[in-house]
């Protein structure tokens, strides 16, 4: 399925799928994590996670389920689907194929990946 | 610390967000999980010593903006419309969108065990059709009995269910399938059964069915697995 990329932002669905497919997590948590890993650098308007996440299970990538995990609370948890993984190694392609563009533009040719 | 809900301001934020959101079954679902968010949030606040109401106006701040986030979630909880918008022509779906909010659809299912319909009063009963249509996916019958209308408007499906290999599918009916009439009108069913040994008995119930409507059709469509069954309503025994 296409997916509109104006919508849901370039490479967030890459990220939101590979957090998943390491575990399933609940909102709050992807939040957390995104953050910690990037040193803050991917900072989100918190609410605007959910109807990434909505859509992601409305396209079948993810589902969800609420569970009481090891937080104590009744969560809603994510959990990444057989397709979602299936799209995850296209994402992780189309992010190599693009960054390696990126780099022979910016520093031509010669460069190659340290 | 744990919190409760018990914060105005994000209970205000909530309902803004949730206010954006037309599709009515989905709101609860989506309030809890913006609760615990803001709840997981003010709870890290706390831990670093801010006071709760600090933590609040932080948190909200973080949430982001309630009519933006209204407004997408909305996007994705209309996927009903955006399915029959991508089949049929805008002109079908106005006149759906009108017909769900204006008729007022509400969804009962009941379980019983014996008979399912045994709550209805006789008096009460406009018709009863008797439709006796079997149909069948992998190795569960499933038996359409009869339809009921009531003076009130709710028009009743009955119907049983049975596995015809002896340790059966384990797993139990959810959906009958889409409910639709001659009109094109769709109606959100929820199946409730009980389990009688054997067999299973159910009953489905749509309100303020009109009685206009000349042809109920069942409709299953999932898995690789497909039904259709037609019931005409216009003919049918009054029940004495």
């Amino acid at each position: 399925m296409k997916i509109d990329k104006g919508l849901v932002g370039g490479s967030t669905i890459l990220l939101l799928l590979s957090l998943l497919q390491e575990r399933d997590r609940y909102g709050y948590e992807i939040i957390r994590e995104l953050e910690t890993r990037s040193d803050n650098t991917f900072q989100f308007k918190e609410g605007t996670l959910y109807p990434v996440l909505h859509k992601l299970e409305n396209i079948g990538y993810v589902e969800s389920y609420l569970s009481k995990g090891d937080a104590g609370r009744e969560r809603k948890y994510y959990q990444i689907t057989k397709r979602g993984k299936k799209q995850l190694i296209e994402e992780k392609r189309q992010w190599e194929t693009f960054s390696k563009s990126v780099e022979k533009v910016v520093y031509g040719d010669d460069h190659e990946f340290a | 610390m744990v919190m409760t809900m018990n914060l105005l301001k994000s209970d205000k934020f909530i309902n803004e967000v949730i206010s954006y959101i037309k599709f009515p079954f989905d709101r609860e679902d989506i309030r809890k999980e913006l609760e615990d968010h803001i709840l997981d949030k003010m709870e890290y606040y706390d831990s670093r010593g801010i006071d709760k109401v600090t933590a609040e106006e932080l948190t909200l701040r973080d949430m982001g903006n309630p009519k933006e986030i209204g407004i997408a979630l909305n996007r994705e909880h209309n996927f009903v419309l955006g399915w029959i918008y991508k089949i049929t022509n805008a002109l079908v779906t106005i006149f759906l969108i009108i017909t769900v909010f204006t008729v007022g659809i509400s969804l009962i299912s009941t379980i019983f065990s014996g008979n399912p319909a045994k709550h209805i009063a006789k008096e009460d009963i406009v018709y009863d059709i008797k439709v006796n249509e079997k149909v069948k996916i992998d190795d569960r019958v499933i038996k359409f009995k009869n339809v009921i209308y009531e003076k009130n408007g709710d028009l009743n499906i009955i119907y049983e269910y049975y596995d015809t290999k002896p340790l059966g599918m384990g797993w139990s009916l959810g959906s009958i399938g889409t409910i639709r009439d001659n009109l094109g009108n769709e109606y959100f069913v929820s199946s409730g059964s009980s389990s009688g040994g054997i067999v299973t008995k159910g009953i489905s119930t749509i309100s303020n069915f009109s009685d206009k409507i000349d042809t109920l059709i069942i409709e299953y469509d999932m898995y690789n697995r497909y039904y259709k069954v037609e019931i005409p309503l216009k003919t049918g025994d009054l029940n004495e």
